[in-house]
């Protein structure tokens, strides 16, 4: 049956308004005779799987699903990720990185909810191990790390974070007091071709501070197979409490680099990474890694080798697991207080010199960038027991 | 676009708060200690009036070099290490123009102490130009040390006490840029003489004189300074040695005619040197995260553990 377009603009509004209801952000609906597109940021859900299944559950509930094709746009700090596409013919979900016609029809369409300007207090619990003395199995270092995060113009982010010592034993005097953690602002962009970016500047994890700009392609062809790429100027810098001492001798800003190839796994939920990079201190190495992903957590494995004579060849494995509470709702305009992750890296060989590697943002961890993965969307939206 | 405000206003307020002073440093992440270096300051005097002549005078140094490099500025004569200094002799020659005709001081040999890399350490001599056809000379026999002093420097700020030695603190990875104030002394302090048998008029009076000018007080104390970088992870401190040694010269009498030499006396003259140096070692329980700068021994990444690696928060 054909919509009239008064019709359609209600529907769409009425869709809207119950995506928002549901707390999702960045809320755009629009319809036209063969097509029913929303965009939709998920802001109420731990995972983004999840969010993208309570989507669309809300579609469902408000009868779009009557023979048209239907696009869910996912957006992230307002930039576009990727296509959930219903086939009504096929009766199935089919994620993509793509853009196409639903997309450009959708994104003139007046916001609803918006995001910028909400503000999450996050709170990044951490510990360090280290087994470095023979008569003691490890000293600790443990911490809470809250961050201040909000978007203040479409694309960027803030973040702001302070690390509060809980427990200290061996890592010294700096890591006893308060000081503050990573300090970012940075812009998300996607550029046609399907490549993501990301430009970061400030405080970086590792004592370091600079810009750094990441680039991601997932290829057109076949999307499990993907490149990244970044770059980053760094210069050394250190809190003592809530003094910042930063270098000023020459070189200021050292460059790093990295460049590295990915090769998701459906069938076994994992992907398989090569990475070539140029550390700060002008040394190379090479990694591999494989990290398998749950709903709830990633575990990875990696070996890494310096093409130097110096860095020894080194290994271990890594972990993020995401902390309750999944579901959450924001009240007015007041900061809401929640958890992101909890994760850490084993060093076999007891690295601390070479191989440095940097976060750029307090949220980065190895689940991040596996939340807007097609394949693994695919498999966790069939798993939320959706009626197509 | 008051949800905005609001929320830019609290957060930006946090990131003010976050910086309560900004200290720019220079940071480094891996460095080579400095060449360890030995000079030696040269007092030439004339030997009939013991005058100072050392500006009209060439100084020139020989040894079978140990591993250094020699180079004579002026009146000072600097040793510079392949990294360290190895305790090895220097030789010292001098000479100038008396009377038209150019003469030379009898040798002198200074006993260099091991320096360490990045250590300063410093002498001083006197030499005593004779005439050619002066019948009384003298030579140089030994050297033996005969006390030391060792100071260390007292951190600012907190010191920690290990073994009964102070030691400062860098907590920090990075490498830290230290100046240390010090008591450099080095010179000549005295003599004393004897004679040797019973010798003439004419020999105790040469005897005297070659006292009084290699004995002749000549004392540097000046406050200098010793630059070093430190390690990360480590505790470091700075020792002074002072070092009196004496030397000991003969007095010889030299019969022109049958050119037979006779001992007639013997001197001691005292002499003073310094030697500064810088020492670090692993911050206790971060021997895991200690690795000397260059020029200490190579740095590898790895080093020992307990077996269990590290963790580190993501």
């Amino acid at each position: 049956m054909l919509t009239t377009g008064l019709m359609a603009q209600e529907r769409s509004v009425g869709v809207a308004e119950a995506l928002v209801k549901s707390g999702f952000t960045n809320v755009r609906a629009v319809e036209n005779d063969s097509l029913f597109v929303v965009t939709v940021e998920n802001d109420a859900y731990k995972l983004q799987a999840s969010g993208l299944a309570a989507a669309i559950r809300v579609l469902e509930e408000q009868g779009v699903m009557d023979g048209k094709s239907v696009k869910i746009v996912a957006t992230y700090y307002n930039v576009p990720q990727v296509t959930l596409t219903y086939n009504p013919a096929v009766g199935r979900w089919k994620t993509s990185y793509r853009l196409d016609d639903g997309w450009k029809l959708v994104k003139r369409e007046a916001k609803s909810n918006s995001s910028i300007g909400n503000v999450d207090i996050v709170v990044y619990p951490q510990l360090s191990l280290m087994n470095l003395i023979i008569d003691q199995v490890y000293q600790s270092l443990w911490q809470l790390s809250p961050a201040v995060e909000f978007s203040p113009w479409p694309g960027a982010k803030v973040s702001a974070q302070v690390k509060i010592p809980l427990f200290n034993d061996g890592y010294g005097e700096l890591e006893d007091k308060v000081h503050p953690g990573l300090i970012t602002l940075s812009q998300r962009f996607r550029i046609p071709g399907n490549i993501f970016g990301r430009v970061s500047a400030g405080l970086f994890s590792n004592n370091r501070h600079g810009v750094a700009l990441d680039l991601y392609h997932p290829f057109s062809f076949n999307e499990r197979f993907s490149i990244e790429g970044s770059f980053s100027m760094l210069g050394l810098s250190y809190w003592r409490g809530f003094e910042f001492h930063y270098n000023v001798s020459s070189p200021v800003l050292k460059p790093y680099w990295s460049a590295k190839v990915n090769y998701y796994s459906p069938l076994l939920g994992s992907q398989f990474s090569a990475k070539v990079q140029k550390f700060l201190l002008d040394d190379y190495g090479v990694k591999g890694e494989m990290v398998r992903h749950f709903r709830y957590c990633s575990i990875g494995f990696y070996l890494e080798k310096g093409l130097n004579s110096y860095a020894r060849l080194n290994g271990g494995f890594s972990f993020a697991i995401t902390l309750p509470p999944y579901r959450y709702r924001r009240y007015g305009h007041a900061p809401r207080v929640t958890t992101s992750f909890i994760g850490m890296t084993y060093n076999a060989n007891n690295e601390q010199r070479w191989f440095k590697e940097n976060k750029y943002e307090a949220g980065d961890n190895i689940m991040e960038k596996n939340g807007f993965n097609p394949y693994y969307i695919d498999k966790e939206i069939s798993r939320y027991n959706i009626n197509y | 676009m008051k949800k905005i405000f609001s929320s830019l206003v609290l957060a930006f307020a946090v990131l003010a708060g976050l910086f309560s002073s900004c200290n720019p440093e220079e940071i480094e992440t891996t460095f080579e200690a400095n060449p360890a270096t030995a000079t030696i300051t040269v007092t030439v005097l004339e030997g009939e009036t013991l005058v100072d002549i050392t500006s009209s005078s060439t100084i020139n140094a020989a040894s079978n070099l140990l591993g250094a490099d020699l180079k004579v500025n002026g009146n000072k004569i600097i040793l510079t290490g392949n990294k360290a200094i190895v305790a090895q002799k220097i030789t010292v020659n001098a000479s100038a123009t008396v009377e038209g005709a150019v003469k030379s001081a009898p040798a002198a040999e200074v006993s260099i102490t091991p320096v360490l890399a990045g250590g300063i350490s410093t002498y001083a001599v006197t030499m005593i130009i004779l005439p050619a056809d002066h019948d009384y000379s003298y030579k140089f026999i030994k050297s033996e040390v005969v006390d030391e002093e060792l100071g260390q420097f007292t951190p600012k700020g907190t010191g920690h006490d290990h073994e009964g030695q102070i030691w400062a603190y860098n907590e920090s990875e990075f490498v830290l840029d230290a100046v240390v104030k010090y008591d450099d002394i080095h010179g000549i302090e005295g003599s004393t003489y004897s004679f040797v048998g019973i010798p003439t008029l004419e020999a105790q009076d040469a005897v005297k004189a070659f006292a009084a000018g290699l004995g002749k007080e000549n004392l540097y104390n000046v406050p200098s300074y010793i630059e070093f970088k430190v390690s990360a992870f480590s505790m470091y401190t700075v020792y002074g040695l002072h070092i009196w040694e004496d030397d000991y010269y003969d007095v010889i009498r030299k019969n022109a005619e049958t050119s037979v030499e006779t001992k007639v006396g013997e001197i001691i003259v005292t002499r003073v040197s310094t030697n500064a140096w810088k020492a670090e070692k692993a911050l206790p329980g971060h021997e895991g995260h200690y690795h000397p700068g260059h020029g200490h021994q190579d740095v590898h990444g790895y080093s020992s553990n307990a077996g269990g690696g590290i963790f580190f928060a993501n």
